[in-house]
């Protein structure tokens, strides 16, 4: 696995559980990283978006007033928001497929599922990173390109013309590998 | 007859600022993975505080479900304490807890608000979750009910969809 310098890298942990917040900074900080902000909800991520040069958000899902689906769409369509393709983890304990293509549909980067390992964590950080998704704009997604493998010799229909399927291409080995 | 205005799709692979920024010859860095294995060691008393707490959560709001199941409010918020005990019960000492957690999320989240229909298998969940922090189970006997429970779960939520 390549090596980074992380101590250059600033995330912003979004959860509202201060105990889930702290594991993922004691993490980070193990890591190399020294710039760790933090926010309780999606509002104040987004005040903290504004005033902060954020690289990587890692984000829970179920949150009030502003959930992380919500945080993830706001970052990804409203101009309020600096950087729109800036990465976002979701860190959440919803695992299903379902769930899955919902926050993917939302412009989330990467799926990592609770409770949190230190290699997890990592892998999904060097994917940010060193193999980050190219975006798609279409009549109803802005995000990260949903499919992450190779489609070079992809010879069948291009689906993606049709905006409206847009939404009903995904790679399913990969979401699986995303729950795990 | 018209013909459908399709927008074309836009692709965009934005510069890697991060792969420049975060570059490094390695010389002189820690194995990150053992540094936060050890700095997880090093709050271990913690999480195991933390996740005692969230477990502690759930007798509450397993009382405010039990009381009005059907409420919306009251299953969103024994979904998250459960989903906060998923996250913290591993870290904090009981990785015995995880498959309940698991099991009770998919139940709690099912459509159609399969939950509601059985109350007791729920409470089951929790009692379990509550057990494995009180170490009345075995790894064992905590795995073969995770799995009864999550059959049972499972066996729910195809019923009612």
């Amino acid at each position: 696995m390549k090596a980074y310098d992380f101590s250059r890298l600033n995330v912003l942990v979004v959860d509202d559980s201060s105990h889930m917040r702290q594991l993922v900074r004691t993490i980070l900080y193990a890591f190399g990283c020294l710039n760790v902000y933090d926010a309780s909800d999606g509002t104040q991520a987004i005040a903290m978006l504004q005033k902060h040069q954020v690289d990587i958000l890692i984000i829970d899902w179920m949150m009030e007033p502003m959930d992380g689906i919500d945080l993830t769409r706001t970052i990804r369509n409203d101009e309020i928001v600096p950087n729109p393709y800036v990465p976002i983890i979701m860190l959440t304990a919803h695992t299903t497929i379902q769930n899955i293509l919902h926050a993917r549909e939302a412009g989330v980067t990467e799926y990592l599922a609770k409770p949190l390992t230190p290699r997890g964590l990592l892998s999904r950080l060097h994917m940010v990173i060193g193999n980050p998704r190219p975006f798609v704009r279409t009549a109803h997604f802005f995000g990260p390109d949903r499919r992450r493998k190779d489609s070079s010799f992809y010879t069948g229909p291009e689906r993606r013309e049709d905006a409206d399927k847009a939404a009903d291409i995904f790679e399913l080995d990969d979401m699986e590998d995303d729950a795990a | 007859m018209a013909k459908k205005v399709q927008r074309p799709i836009e692709f965009i692979t934005p510069p890697n600022v991060l792969r420049a920024k975060l570059a490094t010859d390695g010389l002189g860095l820690r194995d990150p993975l053992a540094a936060a294995d050890k700095a997880l060691k090093q709050i271990s008393t913690e999480c195991n505080a933390w996740a005692q707490e969230e477990i502690d959560k759930l007798q509450e709001k397993r009382e405010a479900f039990v009381a009005a199941p059907k409420d919306t409010k009251a299953l969103n918020a024994l979904t998250k304490v459960v989903m906060d005990v998923k996250g913290l019960a591993t870290q904090g000492g009981y990785p015995d807890a995880d498959p309940f957690a698991t099991s009770l999320i998919a139940l709690l989240t099912a459509p159609g608000n399969a939950a509601s229909a059985n109350v007791p298998l729920v409470e089951a969940h929790i009692d379990a979750i509550r057990a494995t922090r009180d170490k009345k189970h075995s790894t064992e006997v905590a795995a073969a009910l995770a799995a009864e429970l999550s059959a049972q779960t499972s066996d729910l939520a195809v019923g009612i969809s």
